[in-house]
């Protein structure tokens, strides 16, 4: 398991490289996430608006 | 534990020249996107989709194609996430099993608390956007399938009795039933009777695996049924499952809830099944029931009840939407 902070040794180059790649893939996974979210809201939103303005306009019973 | 973790705990990198990168290294964030995926159990949640999307498309009624595909990655998010809390509690026995020794908390990828969160904030989320998408009953399945997979199965029964599959199996069978809920908001009869198959389908399934994998629950001390009551026990119980799981399968041909289609389906695919828990059970063994074929029987049948649990939910989708 991780070393306690007080006993962790300083990266090297490559090893802060390898962090550096993880940390962009952990953001660009981040980034589709909260974008499929927000896909998911609106299409959520369209969807039971657009049934709701069907029954008002009496397209739909 | 992965390369960069393993090097910076061993101490490898004392004395190389400092990077910028000491904060981010103090914080430990080894994990990559894929390990959080992973946390999420995909394999499962395969067959949890498919059967959500089968209890979806044998329910009456419609639901608008856009929330159906909401619906239906809810429940793969609920169970991935279920699955992330499963692997935050068990981390202890997972680092002792082969099979799971090298799932991101075990190996130091991904710390403990962040899973607990992780799994926590899917959970919700996922309930939440099903409620909003579909109706509160199914979100209140997929609320009760979660905490039923992590407090009962995960918390209680894995570690305390070797009937815990049996009981657990129930975490597993509730997908077609939340997809049912969220096309029509109430339960009936064929929701039920497919959450029956799953829970019937479980032990025989499982018991197969447990019995050319039970080195592993031994050695992490978990109470599998070839650990505590023997391999030969097991393939009785495997037989006895599948002998109670056919005749199941075959109620909604004969309440004419479903064609025959499905029928026929369930009647030959069930016999099959019935054939490969008989070859198990009558696998070459010695005196304490080890196999003396190298589980081969047992490999088959676990094999076979994946491919019998997809061909029987594809027959009664498929069945229903013809009708």
């Amino acid at each position: 398991m991780a070393p306690s902070p007080a006993k962790r040794p300083p990266l090297t180059r490559s090893e802060s490289q390898v962090l550096a790649k993880h940390r962009r893939g952990r953001n660009r996974a981040m980034l589709v996430a909260l974008g499929v979210v927000a896909v998911l809201i609106y299409a959520i939103a369209i969807v039971k608006l657009g049934a709701s303005f069907s029954i008002q306009l009496g397209l739909h019973s | 534990m992965n390369t960069v973790a393993a090097a910076v705990a061993a101490g490898e990198g004392e004395g190389a020249t400092p990077s910028p990168s000491v904060r981010e290294a103090t914080e430990l964030t080894f994990s990559s996107a894929r390990d959080w995926l992973l946390m999420l159990k995909p394999r499962v949640m395969t067959l949890v989709v498919y059967s959500g999307l089968a209890g979806m498309l044998a329910a009456p009624g419609h639901l608008h194609p856009v929330l159906a595909v909401i619906a239906i990655l809810c429940i793969a998010i609920g169970a991935g996430a279920a699955g992330a809390l499963n692997m935050w509690y068990d981390r202890d026995i997972d680092a002792v099993m082969r099979r799971t020794r090298k799932r991101p908390i075990p190996d130091g990828r991904i710390g403990a608390d962040d899973a607990l969160a992780y799994g926590i904030v899917l959970s919700a989320g996922s309930v939440l956007v099903m409620w909003l998408a579909t109706n509160w009953a199914a979100a209140l399945g997929l609320a009760g399938s979660i905490l039923f997979y992590v407090l009962v199965y995960t918390m209680w029964l894995k570690r305390r009795t070797a009937q815990n599959i049996v009981i657990g199996g129930a975490a597993g069978a509730f997908p077609p039933v939340i997809g049912w809920l969220a096309v029509t908001g109430t339960l009936d009869v064929m929701p039920l009777l497919m959450f029956g198959i799953i829970f019937l389908w479980t032990p025989p399934h499982f018991w197969a695996l447990s019995l050319f994998a039970h080195a592993d629950y031994e050695r992490a001390g978990v109470p599998m049924l070839p650990v505590v009551a023997g391999a030969r026990e097991t393939r009785r119980q495997v037989v006895i499952y599948t002998l109670l799981m056919v005749p199941f399968t075959l109620l909604p041909w004969v309440m004419g809830l479903s064609g025959v289609i499905y029928g026929a389906t369930a009647l030959i695919l069930g016999a099959w099944f019935i054939v490969s828990a008989v070859q198990l059970w009558r696998d070459a063994q010695d005196e304490t029931g080890v196999s003396l074929t190298n589980d081969k029987p047992a490999k088959a049948t676990f094999k076979y009840s994946i491919i019998y649990l997809f061909a029987l939910f594809g027959a009664l989708a498929i069945d229903a939407v013809l009708r």
